[in-house]
C-alpha cells in the first residue's frame, strides 16, 4: 500500500510542523507579532540537543557499532533543547520585542528579521556553517515491514511524543491558572492588565512555551533526519508559519490543523512528482483558504470597529 | 502665467537633469573601476525598490511582502523580449520597449494580486503577498523557456548609469507628487483610518489597488534595469528574502517617507558591500556603537532621569560591545577565525544594525520628515522639515 506509506510520512512530518506552529500561533495570539525567529529557535534547539548529546556521552554511544542511547539520555537531552530554547526565546522577548510594545507594529516585525539573521548567521559563527551529524537516539529499527510499507520507530515516537505535548498544551492552556491567563491575554492585554494578570510575565512565558515546543521540534526532526545546519529553520519555520495562517493564526486547534493539512499537501506533491512546485501548491492552498475565509480555517473572523 | 513658468522651469529642470546624468556616466563613472560601477547601479535600483515599495506600505499602510516577485516579472519579461524579439530593433529602442513591458507585466500581475488579496488586512495582506513572491519564484523555476532554475543568462547589456539614475529620480519625483495630489491624500487617509476613509466617501479598494499596482509597475522597472547589466537573472535573486530587504529599508529611513526610502536604500546597498571584509564590518560595528551611544545620551538627557537601567543601556552595553569589537578586532586568533567566517560575520552585523536601529528609533532614521528646500531653510531655524502635504 503505497498511500499508506505517504500517510505515515506526512503524519511524521505534519506533527513536527505542528509543534513549530504551535509557537507562532501563541505569540501572535498574546503580541499580534509574527515571530520571524522562531524558525531559528527551532535550530537552536536542535543545537543545544546535539550539545547535551555530546555532554553526556551519547552522541560517543550512537557512534558505537552495537551501541544504543539508553532512554534516560534521550530524556536529558529533549529536557535540555527545551529549557535552552525557552529561556532563549525569553531573552529574545525581553531585550528585542518588549521595548517595542507601543511602537508600530511593522518596526518589532523588522526586529524580528533581525533577531532571525542574528541566529542564523551568529549560528554560523559559533557552531560552523556546515552541517553536522545528529546522534541516532532511537533504535533504528522497524515496528511494520511489509515490502510497501515500513513504519520505524522514529516515526511512531515522533508522532505520539509531538501529539502528548500538543495534549499537554491543550490542558495548560483550557484548564490551568496560567492558562487562563494567557488566554485573557489574548482576549484583551489591556483589559487583563487591569483585571491584575502580570501581562509581562504572561508574555515571556508564552514565549518560553513556544520555544520550548519547537526545541523539541527540533531534536525530533534531527533524530529524523540526522543532519543539522545553522539555516535550517528558514524552510521549516516558513512551511510552519504558513500552517499557522492557514488553521487561523491564533487557534491552537487551528495550528494543528494547517500543519496537517501543509504536510498533506507537500506529501502529495512529492508523490505525483511535482517536488519543484511544492512551494508553489503551500502557497496556493494557502491563498484560496484566505480568499474564502479571511482569517484562516479555524480562526475568529473579528468585525471591525471604529 | 505662473503656471507657464513653472512648466518652463520644469521642463528646463528635467533637460539639466539629463545633460547632468549623461555628464556624470561619461566623466566619473567610466573612471571607476568595474566593482564600484556595479555598486552605483544597484544602489540605484534599491532607490527604486524601496521608494515604490514606500508608496505601499508607507503611504498607503498597506502590508506588502512581495516587492521582489514584482521585481522578477519585470526582470523576467523585458529579459526576454530584449533577447528573443528585441535584437532586430534599434538599440534603445528594444530597451526601451523592453522596460516599458517589464513594468506592464509587473503591474497586470500587481493587479491580479492586488484584487483578491487587498480585502485582507495587516498581517495576512503580508503573508499572501509573500506567498505570492514564492509562487512566481517557483514558476520561474519551472519555465524552460527562461532558463528555469539554472538561471536565464545571455541578455543584452543595455542599462547605464544614466538609465539607472534618470529613473531613479523619475521614480522619486512621480511618486512624491502622487503623494501630494489627491489621490495621495486618499491613500494617506487609508493608512490612518480605513474605516474613517471609507465612511469619507474614498473608494478604499480602488485606492488600494492603484497603488499596489503602480507600485508593481516600478518594481518591474527595477528588475528590468537589473538583468540588462547584470546580463542574467536567477530566480534565487527575487525571493521573500529579497522582499525582505526592501520592506528593511523602507521601515528603517522611516515609514512614509520617501527621501528616507531612498537614503536607506542607498545606505543599506552600500553598507553590504561595506560588511564584506572584516575591517568594514569592525568600523561599520564601531561606528554602530558610537551612533547607539548617542541616541541613548539624547534620549536619556530628554527623560532627565539616571536609574540602573538607563546606565546599563547608555553606558555598560556600548562599552562592553566596544571593547569586544577592539578584542575581536585586534586578538590574531580572533581575527583570523573572523576572517575565515566573513559571510557570517556580514549579517551578523546587518542584523545588530537592524534591531538596534529598531530599538533606539522605533520611527525609523527620518521617521517621516522630508528633504526639502523648505525644510534645509527651517533647519538652520530648528524646524521640523516635514512636509505636511506628505505627512500631514
Amino acid at each position: 500500500m503505497e498511500i499508506l506509506q505517504q500517510i505515515a510520512n506526512a503524519l511524521t512530518q505534519g506533527a513536527i510542523y505542528a509543534l513549530i506552529a504551535l509557537g507562532y500561533t501563541m505569540v501572535y495570539g498574546v503580541l499580534r507579532l509574527i515571530n520571524f525567529a522562531h524558525g531559528d529557535v527551532y535550530m537552536v534547539g536542535a543545537f543545544i540537543g546535539l550539545f547535551v548529546s555530546r555532554w553526556t556521552g551519547a552522541l560517543a554511544l550512537s557512534q558505537k557499532v552495537d551501541g544504543s542511547v539508553p532512554l534516560w539520555m534521550t530524556a536529558i537531552i529533549f529536557g535540555g533543547a527545551m529549557l535552552g530554547a525557552a529561556l532563549l526565546g525569553m531573552l529574545i522577548e525581553r531585550f528585542a520585542y518588549r521595548p517595542l510594545r507601543s511602537a508600530p507594529r511593522l518596526t518589532a516585525l523588522i526586529t524580528a528579521i533581525g533577531v532571525s539573521l542574528l541566529l542564523e548567521y551568529g549560528g554560523q559563527l559559533v557552531f560552523s556553517p556546515n552541517s553536522q551529524g545528529f546522534p541516532a537516539l532511537l533504535p533504528d529499527k522497524n515496528l511494520v515491514q511489509t515490502p510497501s510499507f515500513t513504519l520505524s520507530v522514529v516515526q511512531l515516537f515522533i508522532v505520539v511524543s509531538a501529539f502528548a505535548l500538543m495534549v499537554a498544551l491543550q490542558f495548560l492552556i483550557s484548564k490551568t491558572k496560567i492558562g487562563r491567563a494567557m488566554r485573557a491575554v489574548s482576549i484583551d492585554r489591556a483589559a487583563a492588565q487591569l483585571m491584575g494578570i502580570p501581562t509581562d510575565r504572561i508574555i515571556a512565558f508564552t514565549f518560553a512555551l513556544g520555544s520550548a515546543l519547537a526545541a523539541a521540534a527540533g531534536v525530533l526532526n534531527s533524530i529524523y533526519q540526522p543532519s543539522i545546519d545553522p539555516l535550517m529553520g528558514v524552510q521549516v519555520g516558513l512551511r510552519a508559519f504558513v500552517a499557522a495562517v492557514l488553521g487561523g493564526i491564533g487557534s491552537i486547534q487551528g495550528a494543528v490543523l494547517g500543519a496537517m493539512l501543509m504536510a498533506f499537501a507537500e506529501t502529495a506533491t512529492v508523490a505525483v512528482g511535482l517536488s519543484q512546485l511544492r512551494d508553489a501548491v503551500a502557497f496556493s492552498i494557502l491563498i484560496l483558504v484566505l480568499i474564502v475565509r479571511p482569517a484562516g480555517l479555524l480562526g475568529r473572523n473579528v468585525a471591525e470597529k471604529v | 502665467m505662473k503656471t507657464t513658468f513653472l512648466f518652463v522651469a520644469r521642463f528646463i529642470a528635467i533637460a539639466l537633469a539629463i545633460a547632468v546624468l549623461y555628464g556624470f556616466q561619461n566623466t566619473l563613472f567610466t573612471h571607476l573601476n568595474g566593482y564600484y560601477q556595479v555598486i552605483v547601479l544597484n544602489a540605484g535600483i534599491a532607490v527604486i525598490l524601496a521608494v515604490s515599495l514606500n508608496l505601499v506600505n508607507g503611504i498607503t499602510g498597506q502590508f506588502s511582502l512581495g516587492h521582489a516577485g514584482f521585481a522578477a516579472i519585470g526582470a523576467y519579461g523585458s529579459a526576454y523580449f530584449t533577447k528573443e524579439i528585441g535584437g532586430q530593433l534599434l538599440d534603445p529602442l528594444s530597451f526601451i520597449l523592453g522596460i516599458t513591458l517589464g513594468a506592464v507585466l509587473a503591474g497586470i500581475a500587481g493587479l491580479l494580486v492586488g484584487l483578491p488579496s487587498l480585502r485582507l488586512r495587516g498581517d495576512y495582506l503580508a503573508i499572501v503577498t509573500l506567498g505570492f513572491n514564492q509562487i512566481i519564484i517557483s514558476i520561474i523555476r519551472n519555465l524552460e523557456v527562461v532558463g528555469g532554475a539554472a538561471g536565464y543568462s545571455d541578455i543584452p547589456l543595455y542599462t547605464t548609469f544614466a538609465w539607472v539614475w534618470g529613473l531613479a529620480l523619475l521614480c522619486i519625483l512621480s511618486i512624491r507628487n502622487l503623494a501630494v495630489s489627491e489621490l495621495g491624500r486618499s491613500m494617506r487617509a487609508i493608512r490612518d483610518d480605513e474605516i474613517a476613509a471609507e465612511a469619507a466617501g474614498i473608494n478604499t479598494t480602488r485606492i488600494k489597488v492603484l497603488s499596489f499596482v503602480y507600485s508593481a509597475m516600478w518594481a518591474g522597472v527595477a528588475g528590468a534595469l537589473q538583468v540588462h547589466f547584470l546580463q542574467s537573472a536567477t530566480p534565487e535573486g527575487f525571493t521573500f528574502v529579497q522582499s525582505i530587504e526592501v520592506v528593511v529599508s523602507v521601515v528603517l529611513g522611516g515609514l512614509g517617507s520617501i527621501t528616507g526610502s531612498a537614503l536607506a536604500g542607498m545606505g543599506l546597498t552600500i553598507l553590504q558591500e561595506a560588511l564584506r571584509e572584516v575591517p568594514g564590518a569592525f568600523y561599520t560595528g564601531v561606528v554602530l556603537v558610537f551612533v547607539s551611544f548617542y541616541w541613548n545620551f539624547t534620549k536619556l538627557r530628554a527623560e532627565k532621569q539616571l536609574n540602573r537601567a538607563s546606565l546599563v543601556r547608555g553606558i555598560i552595553i556600548p562599552a562592553v560591545s566596544l571593547a569586544l569589537l577592539l578584542g575581536l578586532y585586534f586578538y590574531p586568533s580572533a581575527r583570523t577565525f573572523l576572517e575565515s567566517n566573513k559571510s557570517a560575520l556580514r549579517y551578523v552585523i546587518y542584523s545588530l544594525i537592524l534591531i538596534v536601529v529598531m530599538l533606539l528609533r522605533p520611527q525609523g532614521l527620518l521617521g517621516r520628515r522630508e528633504w526639502s528646500f523648505a525644510g534645509l531653510q527651517r533647519a538652520f531655524n530648528l524646524g521640523s522639515g516635514r512636509d505636511p502635504r506628505i505627512n500631514g
